[in-house]
This record gives structure tokens, C-alpha cells and sequence, in this order.
């Protein structure tokens, strides 16, 4: 074998080029094909140039595993959430029966047609999403229609304020406070003001209240999951019968977006069942 | 880009990125030091970085760092690469072609190596190459060209002591 190019103009060069690139129709592949045949130069060079192609190797990345990514630090949150909120239901449940109070077992859902979902994106440190529970419940329905039970009892959702805690909602009774934060002691601060229960300085019965930072320390990924998302997480995880309101407040803490959520959840909701999300 | 989509990209991408790393840098560690920060620099911007064109993103992220090491490397060993030098005996420790294809790919210059391999182990088009590397199409394909004709040139010197 021997360099021949310096023999060969190098339009013809380029034209073999062309033709091991595959950019030459098929007459003109042919007819460079005749034109290699022709010159005993012009053939070793095509059959050098045609050696310097490569051949895929297979490589294996030896630390695939360690680029993966878990699901969202969420998850470990809502697991205990549902845990907690579990807990909670069943606790209710007992109490409820033993003030002999009619227990339903199936979601009272509100099917008022007129609500529908008003979000507004918050881009900035504080703004205020409201979702009305027909809107959750079209979402919930959309992702567990078996799961989920129409009950025709009214809708009472809009009439129920939103600071939690203070409202007398008619045949609602003390609750159960559940809150999962990161850090207590730093983390809330009410939006409108109302007392944080966590500090036990909170003297009335609270509702149902979930109040959730949606924040690891260890993650920075808090960011990721946008708040109508959230809103929707959270509707399809505790898949409540009655949701009147909720209020998500983004924070912003170390330049992630930290959702929290207010929960006023009426006791005429009986049942309480989570479901992880995967 | 959610994490599923990720995994989804690393499973795809990783090993192919890692031999294009591997095959710039020659040494393992290095190479895999790159693969995992094109990862982390996709993650990093997976909000803006559409999944479909996240193959390009992530060779594009490692071509920069790869030449970025070799030069490092290059100032650090006071050595140059970009030349041919003429063979000498060392040709006949090149027991095969693909053997002597390598040590041509290497003297090639970053430009030409990196179009060749993206070309013949991905299968890139022109234009995408280009958009990787940040060159025009013409570039691409006069580097393909030129850089094809230097390991034909090589190969032919090598064959003379083989």
C-alpha cells in the first residue's frame, strides 16, 4: 500500500469522498464507481480512504447507577403524609363512632357545576392559588375514576372561609392538626397571619389542616414539581370527599420555590384514603 | 424533563457518550469524569433543555470539557499532538489496523478526531455535528474530508512497516 493522493487531483478525491460519505445519487455513485475502475491510483485510494471509517465499539459506562435519579424527595414526604393522614382518619373514625355520630364511608364530593378552577400562577415570592374542589375532583376523576364516588350532596366549599381554624362550619367538629415541615421552629409563618398550631400557641380546634413545605434540604429539586401540580398531588394522594379550599403560598428560601399548603377540609368528610404516588 | 425522563436519557446516551469520551481522552477516569458532568450539566437545565435534543446537549457538554482536558494535558506535558511526525520503527508495534487507526485518530487535530467520531460512531448528520461542535455544515464536512485524508496518508505510511 502506498500514499497515492499527491497523484490524484483533488476533485476526484473530494468526488470519492462524496461517494463513501453516501452523498452521490446513484448515477453519480456509479459513475465515480466507473471512474475508480479506471485508474489503479484512483482505487487505492478509495480503498484506503474506505479503511479510515470506523467501527462502533460497544462501551459500557461503568457508573450508570450512580447518574440515575431517585424519585422526587417529595415522595419520602408524602409517604409519611399518608402515613400520618391515615393515621388520622382512622383516629376520627373511632371518635366518630363512639359520639355515635353517622359515619359515611364513601367521598362527598361536591358536583357544583358552577365551580370551576381559578389558578393563578405565582411567579413571584407570595401569591395565592385557589382551586375549587369540582376542578380537583374532574382531575381526580380523570386519574382514579374507579376510586372515586359521586355523592349528590351540595357543594357548601365556597361558603367555607379560608383561614383555617377560625370557621364554624355547620356539623364540622374538631379535627385533627397534621403538619409536616422541615424545620418548625423557622419554616411557617402563616400567610394571612394565623397562628401556626406547631407552636402550641394555637387555642383553637383547628379543622383538618395539612400543611406542607414540599422541601428537603438534601434535594434541590423542590423547584421542580410547578404549583398546580402540587395542588393536583396532593388532591390525588388524599383523595378527600370534600375539599372547600385550598391555598398554596410559595416561599422562596434559598432560591427554590418552597409550595405550602393550607388544608380546610370539613368533617363532613368521613373518609380519608391515601394513595403513594409511585 | 422529570427524573423518569432523565433515567430514560442516561440509559440511552451514557455508554455512547462515555466512548466518545473515552476515545478522546484515553484515560477511563478522565472520560468518566466528563460523562458524569454532561449529566449533571443536563440535569442542571432540564427545564430548559428540550429531551429530544438532549443528545446533542450532552455531547456538546462533553466535547467543550473533553477539549478543555486535553489541552490542560497538553500544556501540562509540554506535548504536541497536531502534527505528524514521520514513522519511525514504533510502526511495527502495530499488530492490526484498528490498532494503527487509533494511533492516527489521536494525532488528528481535536476538530477533525471529534467530527470523525461523532460521524462514524453516532451517526450524526453534518448539521448536527456542526450544532454540537458549533461550526457550519461546510466546516463539518472540509474536517471530515481533510481529517479522513490524514489517516488515509497515515495508514499508508504505516503499512510501509508493517
Amino acid at each position: 500500500m502506498m500514499n497515492t493522493q499527491n497523484n490524484i487531483p483533488e476533485e476526484i478525491q473530494w468526488q470519492i469522498f462524496e461517494l463513501l460519505e453516501g452523498n452521490l445519487t446513484a448515477e453519480e455513485s456509479e459513475k465515480t464507481l466507473h471512474l475508480i475502475e479506471s485508474n489503479s491510483d484512483y482505487q487505492t485510494f478509495y480503498h484506503e480512504l474506505s479503511l479510515t471509517y470506523l467501527k462502533p465499539e460497544p462501551a459500557e459506562y461503568p457508573n450508570k447507577s450512580v447518574l440515575l435519579k431517585s424519585s422526587p424527595s417529595t415522595f419520602k414526604i408524602w409517604r409519611n403524609l399518608s402515613i400520618l393522614v391515615s393515621s388520622a382518619a382512622a383516629i376520627a373514625m373511632l371518635m366518630l363512632y363512639k359520639t355515635e355520630t353517622p359515619l359515611k364511608t364513601t367521598h362527598s364530593i361536591s358536583t357544583s357545576p358552577q365551580k370551576t378552577a381559578s389558578v393563578n400562577h405565582a411567579h413571584s415570592t407570595e401569591s395565592t392559588v385557589n382551586i375549587t374542589a369540582p376542578a380537583l375532583i374532574k382531575h381526580l376523576k380523570k386519574a382514579n375514576p374507579e376510586t372515586l364516588q359521586k355523592d349528590t350532596q351540595p357543594a357548601a366549599s365556597s361558603e367555607v372561609a379560608t383561614q383555617f381554624a377560625k370557621v364554624d362550619v355547620p356539623n364540622n367538629k374538631p379535627f385533627r392538626v397534621i403538619r409536616i415541615m422541615e424545620d418548625p421552629s423557622n419554616e411557617f409563618t402563616s400567610p394571612s397571619g394565623e397562628i401556626n398550631p406547631d407552636n402550641s400557641t394555637n387555642t383553637i380546634d383547628p379543622e383538618v389542616q395539612i400543611v406542607y413545605t414540599g422541601f428537603d434540604r438534601n434535594a434541590s429539586d423542590a423547584s421542580e414539581t410547578s404549583q398546580t401540580e402540587f395542588l393536583l398531588d396532593i388532591a390525588e394522594n388524599l383523595r378527600y370527599g370534600r375539599l372547600p379550599k385550598m391555598k398554596l403560598v410559595p416561599r422562596r428560601r434559598q432560591n427554590h420555590l418552597i409550595p405550602q399548603v393550607d388544608m380546610l377540609v370539613g368533617t363532613d368528610t368521613r373518609f380519608i384514603q391515601t394513595t403513594l404516588i409511585q | 424533563m422529570d427524573y423518569r425522563e432523565f433515567n430514560r436519557i442516561v440509559e440511552a446516551h451514557s455508554d455512547a457518550l462515555y466512548r466518545f469520551a473515552l476515545k478522546n481522552i484515553k484515560v477511563a477516569e478522565d472520560a468518566q469524569e466528563i460523562v458524569q458532568t454532561a449529566f449533571e450539566r443536563l440535569w442542571i437545565n432540564r427545564n430548559t433543555v428540550d429531551p429530544e435534543k438532549s443528545k446533542a446537549f450532552l455531547f456538546r457538554v462533553a466535547y467543550n470539557f473533553t477539549i478543555d482536558m486535553i489541552r490542560k494535558q497538553r500544556k501540562e506535558a509540554d506535548m504536541e499532538t497536531t502534527k505528524f511526525k514521520e514513522p519511525s520503527s514504533e510502526g511495527a508495534d502495530f499488530k492490526d489496523l484498528k490498532r494503527v487507526l487509533e494511533r492516527a485518530l489521536s494525532k488528528l487535530s481535536d476538530i477533525q478526531r471529534n467530527v470523525i467520531l461523532l460521524r462514524d460512531y453516532e451517526g450524526y448528520s453534518y448539521q448536527e455535528i456542526g450544532d454540537i461542535l458549533s461550526i457550519t455544515e461546510a466546516q463539518v464536512k472540509i474536517n471530515i474530508f481533510r481529517g479522513r485524508k490524514q489517516l488515509q496518508e497515515y495508514l499508508g505510511r504505516m503499512e510501509d512497516y508493517l
